[in-house]
């Protein structure tokens, strides 16, 4: 087996703030406009994509993150090997994208995953975030896509002031070192 | 008289009540009073310790707003100024209702007060205030103006970033990326990419090293990391006829594990970006962008998507990051890649240029492209990129006896122009149609539409004399043109008369002379003729020649 190798491999605390990167994660990219496609996924995964902008649905498993009308991002809840994730890859591939119901891209290694937890996580956002998370923070499933620091980002809010931050895995590593710098001054 | 402009109880949140000024009490026994009352309902209890409380206090008898202030001068010689981030006046808000407009959204967009990032928190008010004192209406009938972002207060952070240090700007980095520095290697900034751009050796200048590593990749092998350039993923039962849209050539019978070059032009028929696209099933295409262009390849392909071929059943992913790239080159490429995964079938039959497989190395899913961006027998690895490192690694150790040489930007961008290959962005500028490019084969002539087909007939875009892509070479072989110096004929002509300039300029270790492409007006027809680059201390002579200057014959890509 390959060495596996994530870009920040890290957890930080300051105060009750804490940062740690959560990974390996399956991640995967859904698009559809289909009829047939909620259904589909909710047969294979016991969940349905959400249809109401910014939010998502979770079972004990997954997460479906809405993105765009015809987009979700899944992301497992915890952590799974690799060869669960290509169980779940082909079988979403083979029952989505090739029934020509959709899409189905793995995107594991395009996001990183990184966990906040703490009072001070909104604090800390706003620090370089153009987004009012007045209503983000008091929905449990909220979704955000926005900047951090000038980097697109998608936010989930599972819990009070507990939620999942995604970046792309180039910049994850210059967003940590941001993070950390910022969470110095809370 | 006051006014304001009072919460709505009905938007209010269940567990908040407004009291005080907020609530429209600005007297002190108002105050004190009512928010007794207003409590009370609140809580749902009958009876207060304020309740028999008596308060005293003068009343104000005459209150009033004012919006503008008196002067002994007309309106027209004073300055009162309403919003001060865009310098509007109460002048021009009377103006503005003069002229007709009555609507509050009107006056905004005719005098611009309230469209600054306060969004009126400063000026709206007095506005609203002049607008109702002078038409004789009641403020709250006029109403407000719709409040945009940033209405809600933003940190600087959010604005300008930290740009402290090491965050004056994003770094984006590969996989990769530590190993090149552990290996001393210079660093090129690619968009916010940091690429590797060459690794100098034992004190080495760039132009020995890029010498070492051009020869290296020619002679034996050599490794670049292309994990850079975009990449995305294109799904549907439209997915062949979306690509034979985007790009000038035809797609729709490119077979299941091909690859194929396309280039892509915008709607003036300008070449905007190009790549090589991989068909891996019946409706799934792995598409390359260059590393500068992918987010906005991406964003036009969607909004192609969306807005004019929404009959397209076609999704697009961005999978850049998801896949690193491994691009090994070289005679004795093939040899290591059966090292790294023996089970695959290297066989020219089996694999042949432009085709791909997949793959396996230790126990991870890979993608293997047989393709070339140098002229060499040439494979390019994607991998999930959490493990791209150790395959980076694997293939260092079994090119060990090879000497396997790990080569930056600077080479790649020689080891191609050796080739005549273009770059976008350096070869092109934004007015390069694919003729002028001298690539007129890649234009699909039967096909009926793609992006910029119209534009490549109109009179301009087929005159002759068009600057086009042409090779160069000095007459003394050791000399190297500067990037960008301008090519004449006629020194002594005033004002001399620029035909082209160099786009790429390079010294050959493998032919051992100097080349150099560059755009020249009328270029396809000056094969062989000669011309001057005047310099600041002297005149270079060139002669155009071909732009391929090595391997003409492409035998070398099955070598």
């Amino acid at each position: 087996m390959l060495n596996f190798e994530t870009t920040v491999q890290d957890s930080k605390s300051y105060g009750d703030l804490t940062l740690s990167e959560v990974e390996p994660i399956l991640k995967i990219n859904l698009r559809s406009n289909k009829r047939e496609f909620s259904t589909k996924i909710g047969k294979l995964l016991s969940i349905i994509p959400p249809i109401e902008a910014n939010t998502s649905s979770s079972n004990e498993d997954y997460s479906i993150l809405w993105l765009s009308p015809d987009e979700w991002l899944i992301y497992s809840n915890n952590k799974i090997s690799y060869e669960q994730q290509n169980l779940l890859e082909e079988n979403l591939f083979n029952n989505i994208s090739n029934t020509n119901q959709g899409s189905v891209t793995n995107v594991t290694d395009h996001w990183v995953m990184i966990n906040l937890k703490g009072s001070k996580i909104y604090d800390l956002l706003s620090k370089s975030s153009p987004y009012d998370f007045k209503n983000f923070k008091m929905k449990k499933g909220s979704v955000a896509q926005t900047l951090l620091n000038h980097t697109d980002v998608i936010l989930h809010n599972i819990d009070d002031n507990n939620l999942n931050l995604f970046v792309r895995r180039s910049f994850s590593e210059d967003l940590w070192l941001w993070i950390n710098d910022s969470a110095r001054f809370l | 008289m006051i006014m304001f402009f009072l919460p709505d109880k009905n938007k209010t949140p269940s567990d908040q009540i407004s009291i005080g000024s907020c609530n429209g009490d600005f007297d002190i026994k108002d105050i004190i009073l009512n928010s007794n009352k207003d409590v009370k309902t609140f809580l749902g209890i009958e009876n207060s310790s304020f309740d028999n409380l008596k308060v005293e206090s003068s009343k104000e008898e005459m209150k009033r707003n004012i919006w503008l202030l008196p002067s002994d001068k007309p309106i027209g010689k004073t300055k009162p100024f309403l919003d001060f981030q865009n310098d509007s006046t109460a002048k021009d808000v009377k103006l503005a209702l003069r002229e007709g407009f009555k609507s509050i959204e009107h006056v905004k967009r005719y005098t611009t007060t309230g469209m600054g990032t306060d969004q009126g928190k400063l000026s709206n008010m007095h506005a609203l205030g002049i607008i109702a004192e002078t038409t004789g209406t009641n403020m709250g009938e006029l109403g407000t103006t719709t409040f945009r972002p940033p209405y809600t207060p933003l940190t600087f952070g959010a604005i300008v970033g930290r740009n402290v240090g090491e965050f004056f700007d994003h770094t984006r980095k590969t996989a990769m990326h530590n190993w090149h520095v552990q290996n001393k290697a210079k660093f090129e900034n690619v968009g916010q990419w940091k690429r590797a751009w060459y690794y100098p050796k034992n004190g080495e200048t760039m132009f020995e090293a890029v010498q070492r590593e051009c020869k290296a990749a020619r002679e034996s092998v050599g490794i670049l990391d292309a994990s850079t350039l975009g990449k995305i993923d294109i799904q549907g039962t439209d997915a062949s006829e979306f690509l034979n849209r985007v790009y000038t050539n035809a797609w729709s019978k490119l077979a299941i594990g091909k690859c194929r070059y396309g280039l892509m032009l915008n709607e003036d028929g300008m070449v905007y970006d190009d790549g090589v696209t991989t068909r891996l099933g019946e409706n799934h295409y792995i598409m390359t962008t260059t590393t500068g262009g992918a987010a906005n390849v991406l964003t036009k392909l969607e909004d192609y998507l969306q807005t004019e071929w929404p009959e397209l059943d076609v999704y697009l992913t961005t999978v850049t990051d998801h896949f690193s790239t491994i691009s090994i080159c070289g005679p004795n490429s093939k040899k290591i890649l059966s090292k790294v995964i023996p089970d695959l079938d290297l066989s020219d039959e089996k694999f042949p240029h432009m085709s791909f497989k997949n793959s396996i190395i230790n126990g991870i899913k890979c993608r293997v492209m047989r393709i070339s961006f140098t002229g060499e027998h040439s494979y390019e690895i994607n991998i999930q990129s959490n493990y791209a490192k150790h395959v980076w690694e694997l293939f260092m150790d079994a090119g060990k006896n090879y000497n396997i040489t790990p080569y930056g930007t600077e080479t790649m961008h020689l080891l191609r122009a050796e080739k005549g290959f273009i770059i976008t962005g350096q070869d092109t500028d934004g007015t390069m149609t694919p003729s002028d490019l001298q690539m007129d084969w890649i234009i699909g002539k039967k096909k009926f539409d793609f992006i910029g087909k119209r534009s490549l007939y109109r009179s301009d875009t087929i005159r002759d004399d068009r600057k086009q892509l042409v090779g160069l070479l000095t007459d003394d072989p050791k000399e190297i043109l500067e990037e960008g110096a301008q090519i004449v004929e006629k020194l002594n002509q005033k004002p001399v008369e620029m035909l082209g300039h160099v786009t790429s300029s390079y010294f050959s270790p493998n032919l051992n002379k100097s080349i150099a492409l560059a755009v020249m007006k009328s270029g396809k027809k000056l094969k062989g003729k000669k011309f001057f680059v005047p310099m600041e201390n002297k005149n270079i002579n060139v002669t155009v020649t071909d732009t391929v200057f090595f391997d003409k014959e492409n035998k070398r890509l099955n070598a």
